[in-house]
């Protein structure tokens, strides 16, 4: 059990990371055209293919602007579907260019041996896949008859590369949960070592979908899953960051809940707005490249990322565990911002657990 | 999850043509054992990363587009990665490639 000496060191420490607010983490929606036609697009993320991708340029003269650049700062490329651009490499190269580190979320469709041998090349050092289940039900998700496969060679191609740090992430909803056990076994023999479960964000067309949002009793088996397979390895597998999960907080991840966006994450989207993880609401955007200095953004602006008391309202106003959940993730947040979206501590209050013979 | 910049190592070079001296276009240069590599630009030019875990790194250069830029007979040639001991230097290659 978490002990309190800890979380008052955690809560502590947080407290540390807020205020130097340093940039370490951003993602460049670099292009928001994609290949495939998922079902859950739209839920967690604004596809705008209106939207020509963002020349390297302008995106270049962004990341100059910061004068000194933490130690271990890395740009996360995404989409869209960010191997749609023909000039990748030379992004990725421009980037190391500085010193800086890159990698890139990816749907694995185009992730094709030559891609993969010019992206290496071209110094990329961190790789995202999804996977959102066995053949059929991945297939399902992201409507797309051969995606499966094509994701398998992409898994493929990236696991065997020794300098790269790959993971594949899994989209756990009602048609796959069954699964995780044959999914673990998959990426095992695949030789995968991190493999990273999120859910759904009941907005958009995911809200009335039943099959992508996980009942109480569902989300909680996924819980169990990941706390009994941390234990016994060989993946590294871990409950993503997008929420506080009470009781299961250190038994799902290497280190207790915090939601780093506008802390130590930001973003440049599509149309030059400033803002942290690319999902959150666009009301929270804090500038645009294309008018403002994007660090001295960073520097001055992010104050709702950086002070979450406003979240201290609606179930969160009275909730014990406030402190150590601060409003949960900053993803949860959305329209007239009067109630957090989902509360995953409230979810993991239903104790009957499902096995994973029977889904309820 | 982050990248180690510690793994790779930077490779910048320029292929010409052995008897003109001129860049040569659209040369692959393959870096083994990994196999990666890139396509020369107009310039004759190439950037590529190579792992530094090893010492030795054999640089292949094929002449990919047929006749398109010229024909070039294929060559290659041994670095060694564990001269560079920063994240931010590079090794540079001049290669010249005889006509075929």
């Amino acid at each position: 059990m978490y002990s309190r000496l800890k979380r008052l060191a955690f809560r502590k420490f947080k407290k540390a990371e807020t205020r130097l607010h340093e940039l370490n983490y951003l993602f460049w929606e670099c292009t928001t055209r994609c290949n495939l036609n998922c079902i859950h697009c739209g839920s967690d993320c604004a596809k705008n293919s209106d939207y020509p991708d963002m020349p390297l340029e302008d995106f270049l003269n962004a990341l100059d602007t910061i004068k000194n650049p933490a130690k271990r700062f890395v740009v996360a490329i995404t989409g869209g579907e960010p191997l749609l651009r023909k000039d990748l490499e030379r992004c990725g190269l421009e980037i190391r260019k500085r010193g800086m580190r890159w990698g890139m979320v990816s749907n694995g469709h185009l992730y094709t041996p030559e891609r993969h041998r010019t992206l290496m090349a071209a110094g990329m050092g961190s790789l995202t896949i999804s996977l959102d289940g066995m053949e059929e039900s991945h297939n399902w998700l992201r409507s797309a008859a051969n995606s499966f496969s094509h994701v398998e060679r992409a898994i493929g191609l990236a696991a065997g590369s020794r300098r790269l740090n790959f993971d594949v992430v899994t989209c756990v909803n009602n048609k796959n949960i069954l699964e995780l056990p044959k999914i673990y076994d998959y990426l095992e023999a695949q030789g995968v070592k991190a493999w990273r479960l999120f859910t759904i964000i009941p907005i958009g067309r995911a809200a009335s979908n039943p099959e992508l949002n996980l009942s109480d009793s569902a989300f909680r088996q996924m819980m169990d899953f990941i706390t009994e397979r941390r234990k016994t390895g060989p993946l590294d597998i871990k409950f993503s960051c997008e929420g506080y999960v009470g009781e299961y907080e250190t038994r799902v991840r290497d280190t207790p809940f915090f939601c780093r966006a506008g802390i130590n994450i930001g973003s440049i989207l599509i149309d030059g707005s400033i803002s942290a993880c690319p999902n959150i609401d666009r009301s929270f955007i804090q500038g645009n490249i294309y008018k403002d200095n994007f660090y001295h953004v960073w520097q001055n602006q992010f104050t709702p990322f950086r002070d979450r008391m406003w979240t201290s309202k609606g179930r969160c106003a009275d909730c014990k565990d406030y402190r150590d959940c601060q409003g949960n993730g900053f993803h949860n947040w959305h329209g007239e911002k009067k109630e957090v979206l989902v509360c995953h501590k409230a979810k993991l209050g239903h104790k009957k657990t499902a096995s994973f013979e029977a889904v309820p | 999850m982050e990248p180690d910049p510690g793994q790779d190592r930077l490779v910048e070079g320029k292929v010409t043509a052995k008897t003109t001296g001129l860049p040569i276009k659209n040369i692959m240069v393959i870096a083994e054992p990994d196999g990666h590599g890139m396509q020369t630009n107009e310039k004759g030019e190439f950037t590529l990363y190579t792992p530094s875990i090893i010492d030795q790194v054999k640089l292949t250069f094929e002449d990919i587009d047929f006749t398109e830029n010229g024909s070039f007979q294929s060559r290659d040639t041994l670095i060694s990665t564990h001269e560079i001991l920063n994240f931010s230097d590079s090794i540079y290659v001049n290669i010249t490639m005889e006509e075929k």
